[in-house]
């Protein structure tokens, strides 16, 4: 659908005090429309201030009296900006300014430097406000004291020299007003009241629609295959088979495994449960939801990627058939449609409207699902690069568990055994995330 | 799309001053829930006091000191809302509420009776304030002045009169404060402005995404077949077979009829499946146009599954049990290993929210199936008649969205001589319509 809209470059800048959400926001749309296939990134200009002023930054630095400081924290701002406005202006299609903009002075400067400097580009402010101390204490708790600001710090004081740095910034907030002539959105207490004002065009339109799905209750998220198939067993691709004997053996295990996850049957109630309209996996709901005593629904969009021709084929006798098709897609498995069927790209589109509604929903949600059709959905959650969508693992007789925490998803693998039901932890994906963040994606360091 | 979990009964209350399109946006819900597959209903206050009152009622009558005035309009009220919340209780999903409510009083009395009488219900507000004044006297001369209130009163007369019955209003209005507790959305100024409070569902989420698209501008919609395929002539579903002879003539003809038609305006918008049929009747138009289309997936044409190739005989035969279970029900049968009417529209909702929210002409060159959906929704068909709509080969139907309702003309072109049909069709149906609202 996006290519009927990539004219315009679009600049998303963050409005709001400290611990109101505004990185998790920024996050979360750049995963977002990364996975939607847009070339999108996140300008954090705390990161900046970080690299250039040092990380000794106390709450005196943030005082909009401290002419020096308020310089510095200025320069870094426009530096900010200035490499914002390169990579719109090169190959970049969306990018996010992920900062206070808390005065209209700071708001108007970005506006006029965007406007002049960007070619043709639209621009959407998103201030998050936020009146309720709780969730303010459980965000300073969740994002700020893993800051690398509060590295020597103990969490008591940390959280002191914070609250007083956003005391520093309510000196002189100045909400968005409707004489600055910006297009906006408000979000009020995470989504509870929310202003639009002057949004226009389709991808806005669709960030707003996302936008008013997000919530921040931490409910888990269960992929999984269907159980092993006859075709699985033979190497076949497509088709509408039953399930092997092992994939049955699969199913039971797996209900038995949600049983002890969610211990009482009031618990069971809450779980939302997906899966396709074929047949493996709908055996495979079957069997889970008949041990869960809960119902599930079978969505269309969750049907395997459409082979097209070579649906029934194994891999082999596709490389023999058709030997040109098979050597495309090898080379670009992520756009590659079969004839008469589908790509990973069709896919991605094809189940947007499943990652709104798992966006939405404040309950446990499961998904009985097909292989490409998993790697899409995880792709999401885990922010991977779009490219690497047809190649991520998700092996058969396994269940992920994704649990959103405050920038990233933490994941838990594990095996069951169809035969013995025993179940084993693949890797704990958390730990390696943390290396990354530490030491080579400096941009996503928590805030 | 499906909700995770189980929808509850709606009742969306409209609140705003006359002539500010409420009527129009509970109209538009109405019909994009319907089609969605949510039994939906308007409850025309209006409509209501027309019966009762009688459509003798000049400004007077809505002034709030009229004391016998207010009893009655209040009653008209009431029955209207008696009766919603017996078609929910029934057959009605979402039940709309229209009327001008537009007392903290109302709203309140209306909260508490659903409260009282139907407590299981969700209740969602939408609000249209509009401070435009050429806005508002268009949509005056465009909806009231046909309206049985006016029958038989010159333009000017009737157009004085509902102004000061706009200013009646006025006097007493109280827009939706956020003290009243209440889910609402607000739309001002046909969307420039919007404010939400407290949206409960994905129903009331899928609205809101809904309403943000909407805005009056007139602009066509063209919907045209592919050229004849060779499976046409053949007779068999599905495939992906090229245009015949016929087939590419009509798609060059129809090139030539859009060049005439849109005069040389290039600023429009054209979709068109990822099928060959329909990318080369595309082609032929574009090259004509000198405009680029998109082909989207989402346009393909339903997938016969196990039935692709096969003429209608073949599947008789070979599918019996099938081929009557179609017949029996034509709009959720799905072809094994394909799809039914009702994944189709599914699929096709994005193309609905796209044509929505263009605000240029938009071309779309598709197939049978999928156009018969795309049609339903812009010309308010109900959903079981979808399978069996009339959309031939070499036409194309032209809709042009007027007050309530769109305006359809078909044009019928023949591929040969290139001589063009017009059918005028449908409109005086649509005004008898507007007034058994």
């Amino acid at each position: 659908m996006q290519d009927c809209h990539k004219s315009q470059k679009i600049a998303i800048c963050m409005v709001g005090l400290p611990a109101r959400g505004k990185t998790y926001i920024s996050r979360k749309l750049h995963r977002y429309l990364n996975w939607l296939g847009y070339n999108c990134k996140v300008f954090n200009i705390g990161n900046y201030r970080r690299e250039i002023c040092g990380t000794e930054c106390d709450k005196t630095f943030f005082d909009s009296k401290n002419e020096q400081a308020t310089k510095a924290r200025n320069e870094c701002a426009q530096m900010a900006l200035n490499d914002l406005i390169s990579f719109l202006n090169s190959d970049g299609e969306i990018a996010i300014f992920d900062g206070t903009n808390t005065t209209k002075q700071r708001r108007n400067m970005v506006q006029c430097s965007l406007s002049q400097q960007c070619q043709n580009v639209q621009t959407l402010w998103i201030e998050s406000i936020c009146d309720d101390a709780d969730v303010i204490q459980n965000n300073i708790r969740l994002t700020k004291l893993n800051n690398p600001d509060y590295v020597s710090m103990n969490p008591e004081d940390a959280t002191k020299d914070f609250l007083g740095r956003i005391r520093m910034y309510e000196e002189v907030y100045q909400k968005i007003e409707l004489d600055e002539n910006l297009s906006f959105i408000k979000l009020i207490n995470i989504g509870e009241d929310i202003q639009i004002h002057k949004v226009k065009g389709y991808l806005l339109s669709k960030i707003i629609s996302y936008l008013m799905n997000l919530h921040i209750y931490p409910r888990p998220i269960y992929l999984t295959r269907h159980g092993g198939s006859t075709f699985n067993q033979e190497n076949r691709v497509g088709g509408d088979c039953d399930l092997s004997q092992q994939g049955i053996q699969y199913s039971e295990q797996l209900g038995k495994f949600l049983l002890d996850e969610f211990p009482t049957q009031e618990k069971r109630n809450q779980i939302h449960c997906l899966t396709s309209t074929m047949k493996r996996a709908t055996q495979t709901a079957d069997i889970v939801c008949n041990i869960l005593k809960i119902n599930y629904l079978q969505l269309k969009t969750l049907d395997e990627i459409n082979v097209g021709i070579c649906d029934g084929l194994t891999y082999t006798q596709i490389a023999i058939q058709f030997p040109e098709d098979f050597a495309q897609r090898k080379v670009n498995k992520l756009t590659y449609r079969y004839p008469r069927g589908e790509s990973y790209l069709d896919l991605i589109s094809r189940i947007e409207p499943i990652i709104y509604e798992i966006e939405r929903s404040r309950e446990p949600v499961l998904v009985i699902g097909h292989q490409a059709i998993l790697r899409c959905l995880y792709a999401y959650f885990h922010r991977n690069e779009i490219s690497e969508v047809p190649q991520l693992e998700i092996p058969i007789h396994a269940i992920i568990k994704l649990t959103p925490a405050a920038y990233y998803c933490e994941e838990i693998r594990i095996r069951i055994d169809p035969e013995t039901g025993e179940r084993k932890q693949i890797e704990e994906y958390l730990q390696y995330e943390r290396v990354n963040l530490l030491t080579k994606k400096k941009s996503y360091i928590l805030l | 799309m499906q909700e995770l979990g189980k929808q509850q009964k709606m009742v969306i209350g409209m609140v705003g001053l006359p002539a500010r399109g409420k009527t129009y946006i509970s109209r538009k819900i109405c019909r994009y829930l319907n089609w969605m597959g949510f039994k939906s209903k308007v409850f025309n206050i209006g409509n209501y006091r027309r019966q009762i009152c009688g459509t003798d009622c000049n400004s007077n009558f809505f002034d709030p000191g009229n004391k016998d005035a207010s009893k009655a309009r209040d009653e008209c009220a009431l029955l209207a809302l008696n009766d919603m919340i017996n078609y929910l209780r029934n057959e009605g999903d979402v039940s709309l509420y229209d009327g001008t409510n537009t007392t903290k009083q109302r709203r309140k009395l209306i909260m508490e009776t659903l409260q009282q009488k139907f407590s299981e219900v969700q209740v969602f507000w939408v609000e249209s304030i509009c401070n435009d004044e050429d806005v508002i006297l268009r949509n005056i001369q465009l909806t009231k002045l046909n309206n049985p209130d006016y029958v038989g009163k010159s333009s000017d007369e009737a157009t004085q009169d509902f102004q000061q019955r706009i200013e009646q209003y006025t006097k007493v209005y109280e827009p939706i404060d956020m003290d009243e507790n209440i889910s609402f959305i607000k739309i001002i100024d046909i969307g420039n402005d919007i404010m939400i409070y407290n949206i409960q569902g994905f129903l009331q989420s899928k609205l809101v995404s809904y309403l943000m698209n909407l805005h009056i501008y007139p602009r066509p919609i063209y919907l045209s077949r592919h050229g004849e395929s060779q499976y046409n002539v053949g007779h068999k579903v599905g495939g992906d077979s090229d245009l015949t002879q016929t087939g590419l003539m009509y798609a060059k003809q129809l090139g030539k009829y859009f060049v005439q038609e849109l005069e040389g305006n290039r600023n429009i918008k054209m979709i068109t499946s990822t099928m060959q049929r329909a990318l080369r009747t595309s082609n032929e138009v574009c090259e004509l146009l000198g405009i680029e289309y998109y082909s989207l997936k989402a346009l393909d044409e339903i997938n016969p599954g196990i039935c692709d190739g096969l003429t209608y005989q073949q599947i008789a035969d070979k599918f019996p049990q099938d081929y009557e279970e179609r017949k029996m029900n034509k709009l959720t049968y799905r072809y094994p290993r394909g799809e039914s009417y009702l994944d189709v529209i599914s699929r096709v909702e994005q193309i609905i929210f796209e044509i929505e929210r263009s605000r240029l002409p938009v071309i779309v060159i598709a197939h049978q199936a999928i156009l018969r959906c795309l049609y339903a929704y812009f010309h308010e068909h109900e959903v079981p008649e979808i399978p069996k709509l009339n959309i031939p080969l070499h036409q194309v139907i032209k809709l042009v969205p007027a007050a309530y309702y769109c305006k359809e003309t078909r044009i019928k072109i023949d591929p040969m001589t290139g001589h063009w049909e017009i059918q005028d069709e449908a409109t005086i149906k649509k005004v008898k319509s507007f007034l058994d609202l």
